[in-house]
């Protein structure tokens, strides 16, 4: 009887764990997308205040996206960036915002920052087929060029997943 | 005699070879210079355009010799013809961060473009060469009167020391 009981008991503990175990992370699964991309950019920059110390400058450039995926998300997307860099000695922080747009019109609103040497990237708005996005992801930067006294280049690969509600 | 005359013949052969090969070696390059530009319409009827072009970005290299990598990218053009098939033509330059830069001739259509270098100053003085370039991004405007892209040069270059 005792074992009996222990079994039933047992048997619905597993059940609802496998419903649990099966249902709950493959419905968040599915909807976490991983994408990988290089985006390049130019634009201009402003300086707002410079000294030895201290470097205040915003930046707003227009760009491109190419995936390093198959299945190829955001290739062919261009943005427009929009950030403020602060240098205080030998440390750099940056944030912004940029638009991302898709070959349909659909766009993407993201905040970048920078700090102790990363950046990161966070969706938190999108149209169209990118209606409810969040997200973020990691930049790494190829090759950066300041060209004074007005403006600069840069190209970064990106790194990161997103969630699309309901897909 | 007969070795004498196969000996003048090897002779002869080695040195017509040496003189044949140039004094600087032919160097393979492969980047991808990706662009924002601005585009001034000049005209628009029909379907045809003429514009002038004007672009600024940075260069990533394909390439294992990492040749103008980190260089930036400066381009000033016109082109005319139907809308997405215009015939090109203009001068890009491309500058090291030492600022030694290489002035190039830029032509063709989208689907055939081609290039040779003109001039060079500090370490490319004297740079000869070209190649063919192939936009391998482009997308919708983000901004009016913009454009963004990537096109990949491929080609060699010879630089007379």
């Amino acid at each position: 009887m005792i074992p009996s009981t222990v079994s039933r008991i047992a048997a619905a503990f597993v059940a609802k764990a496998a419903l649990l175990l099966c249902l709950v992370p493959t419905a968040s699964l599915a909807q976490a997308q991983q994408y990988d991309f290089t985006s390049c950019h130019s634009g201009a920059v402003k300086v707002l205040f410079a000294d030895k110390d201290v470097t205040v400058r915003s930046a707003e450039g227009w760009g491109i996206v190419m995936s390093n995926q198959a299945n190829k998300p955001f290739d062919n997307a261009t943005f427009h960036v929009v950030t403020t860099i602060r240098t205080v000695g030998k440390e750099t922080s940056e944030v912004g915002y940029y638009k991302l747009m898709d070959s349909d019109g659909d766009f993407i609103l993201a905040e970048v920052s920078r700090g102790d040497g990363q950046h990161t990237s966070r969706f938190f708005h999108g149209t169209g087929k990118w209606k409810g996005i969040t997200g973020s992801g990691r930049s790494e930067r190829i090759v950066f060029r300041m060209v004074p006294p007005d403006w600069a280049a840069a190209c970064s690969r990106t790194v990161g997943t997103f969630v699309l509600p309901g897909r | 005699m007969f070795i004498q005359k196969v000996a003048r013949t090897a002779v002869l052969a080695l040195l017509t070879s040496c003189l044949a090969i140039p004094s600087a070696r032919a160097e393979p390059f492969d980047f991808t210079a990706c662009m924002t530009s601005t585009i001034a319409t000049l005209s628009s009827s029909e379907g045809v355009n003429a514009f002038g072009v004007d672009s600024k970005g940075i260069i990533m290299s394909n390439h294992e010799n990492k040749l103008f990598h980190n260089y930036t990218y400066q381009f000033v053009g016109v082109g005319y013809g139907p809308t997405g098939a215009p015939v090109g033509f203009g001068y890009f330059k491309i500058t090291d961060p030492d600022e030694s830069f290489v002035v190039a001739e830029f032509s063709g259509p989208p689907s055939d473009l081609s290039f040779k270098f003109l001039q060079g100053t500090g370490k490319w003085k004297g740079v000869t060469g070209g190649g063919k370039a192939a936009r391998v991004a482009s997308g919708r405007s983000i901004a009016p009167g913009t454009l963004q892209g990537c096109v990949r040069f491929t080609g060699t270059l010879d630089l007379k020391k």
